[in-house]
């Protein structure tokens, strides 16, 4: 089970879950349950017995659940306790390249279309509410249903245009990395600022103009008037707006500008023979360590990703290049992988606990620690790169994992030698010896293997 | 900006009264102006684009049906 902080060990309430009256996530028996109380129950049976939960979760939309008789403690309000299936790492929107960003918008409209066919409605469209499992996007939120009202307007549509439109327009119309936004409006981007970010032509897309420009301009005009629910909108009109916003983030694309590692697999100093064998020990050294899960942190597209994710172990690519992320999720999706995740991270700024009092969205070293950890190609960047020195290096990687396969490469590389380049060599100890020297204080190596010209393959496990 | 505004007049005159919506998050007023002239706009198009369909659907169902026959056929083939 995933390492819980002090106050979710004190009330077993998760932290994040605290705004949907409906029911809350708590932990019970070293199990994630899910409490669906008793003022939600009118839209849970309705949900439930219509069929609408058996629909999403045969398309694989929703998360699938079981009812359970456990309830939490202390709440006399509890209609049905609901186990929902593991997800294996919680990711979140700001590590998300666009096309994960796009497909998690497609599945939120996909469920809300099936919903109002079923007479009900999403009534929140939080991007939070989205992880990815099995290789693929799913609704994880059991009680975001109700009842659809004829005439009701969509109550999540401001909420969708800011964690959806928003980001992803400007990610297409203006810059990728403006998806980072997100770590900071964490009720997704605010409107007026995505629409004074957008380029003028945004305006000439009648989606985008109605949807991001006109919007933004009617929350600012009618932000002081009082919630008047004199209008109705028609459930063709509901089903209008939906068609219009789902044709709109399908025309979003990116355009590939190249990515600064995005060809490394064929710009390193590695011969063919050399890159193999690399592959097996990797290989060989993580049959070794009976991982479930692994991290491949500086993993560019996933090659090596996927000597883990092959073995059947769920694993976690991250990766600082957005353009990379974006290429390994498509190889992903093309090739249909359902153990491979890969997400955008720079460890020199790891994802923070962000949020309410902190505690509402987990840090990336508090969602592991990782069975293994595989830090190949990485040190020289944090190192030389960041000039972060080896003892934090090897500090920080032991908060993270009980396993690490890592790659040490000497300044005689060609690599390390690109990056000094263009700069002094501040880095007397960069060298093997302090290397081993430091990592030893938190890790037994186990194995040790050359691989190519002079680059060591390290196993290690954690003291 | 003057067209989008006789938009939204035009949607608050010939709309008629809604239920009142309960929600937990924040619909807010602008938003919903927003997407219920949005939805108006776009509805007509909408019409236009569901009977498209439902147009295309029809001559598909027509070639589905003859090619899911021969896929039968072809299973059938595969047993014996």
């Amino acid at each position: 089970m995933k390492k819980r902080n002090r106050k979710e060990e004190k009330s077993n309430i998760v932290s994040s879950s605290f705004r949907d009256p409906s029911g809350s996530l708590f932990f019970k028996e070293g199990r994630l349950l899910r409490s669906v109380n008793i003022s939600y129950k009118e839209h849970y049976d309705m949900a439930s017995g219509a069929g609408l939960f058996k629909s999403l979760v045969r398309d694989a939309l929703l998360i699938p659940h079981e009812e359970v008789a456990l309830a939490a403690e202390g709440n006399a309000d509890t209609y049905k306790t609901l186990a929902p299936e593991k997800i294996s790492f919680v990711s979140y929107p700001y590590e998300w390249c666009f096309g994960q960003f796009k497909d998690a918008a497609l599945t939120t409209l996909e469920i809300q279309k099936r919903a109002l066919s079923f007479g009900m409605v999403l009534k929140d469209a939080s991007a939070f509410n989205i992880q990815f499992h099995n290789g693929r996007p799913i609704f994880i939120d059991t009680l975001s249903f109700e009842r659809y009202e004829e005439g009701s307007p969509w109550i999540a549509y401001r909420q969708f245009c800011q964690h959806f439109l928003a980001p992803l327009a400007l990610m297409s119309h203006k810059d990728q990395r403006l998806s980072q936004l997100f770590r900071i409006f964490l009720d997704g981007i605010p409107l007026n600022l995505a629409s004074s970010l957008l380029p003028l032509r945004t305006y000439f897309s009648p989606a985008l103009l109605g949807h991001i420009h006109m919007h933004a301009r009617g929350q600012e005009k009618f932000s002081h008037q009082k919630f008047t629910p004199s209008l109705r909108m028609s459930l063709h009109g509901m089903r209008a707006l939906i068609d219009n916003i789902e044709g709109a983030v399908r025309r979003l694309t990116i355009k590939s500008a190249g990515t600064e590692w995005g060809d490394y697999y064929g710009n390193t100093n590695y011969t063919e023979e050399s890159f193999g064998r690399k592959k097996e020990v990797v290989s060989r050294f993580l049959r070794r360590t009976n991982s479930h899960i692994v991290w491949d942190l500086g993993a560019n597209m996933g090659e090596f990703s996927r000597i883990a994710s092959d073995m059947g172990i769920q694993t976690i690519a991250l990766d600082n290049d957005i353009e990379a992320v974006e290429k390994n999720y498509g190889i992903v999706v093309q090739k249909k992988e359902k153990n491979l995740l890969p997400l955008l991270c720079d460890l020199t700024n790891p994802s923070p606990n962000v949020g309410w009092d902190n505690a509402e969205r987990d840090s990336l070293s508090k969602r592991g620690p990782a069975d293994t950890v595989l830090a190949l190609a990485l040190v020289h960047h944090l190192a030389i790169t960041n000039n972060t020195p080896l003892a934090m290096v090897a500090a920080y990687l032991r908060t993270v994992c009980r396993n690490l396969i890592i790659e040490f490469v000497p300044k005689t590389d060609s690599q390390v030698k690109r990056l000094l380049a263009t700069r002094k060599d501040i880095f007397p100890n960069y060298h093997e010896k302090a290397f081993e020297k430091e990592f030893e204080k938190y890790f037994t190596i186990v194995a040790k293997e050359t691989v190519g010209a002079a680059r060591c393959l390290y196993l290690m496990i954690k003291k | 900006m003057q067209k989008g505004r006789l938009v939204i007049v035009f949607v608050f005159i010939f709309f008629a009264v809604a239920p009142p919506a309960h929600a937990y998050i924040d619909l807010g007023t602008g938003s919903f102006i927003v997407q219920t002239s949005l939805a108006f706009i776009f509805g007509a198009g909408f019409i236009v684009k569901s009977y498209w369909h439902r147009l295309i659907s029809l001559f598909k169902k027509t070639s589905t049906t003859s090619s899911s026959e021969t896929g039968a056929v072809e299973h059938e083939k595969e047993k014996s």
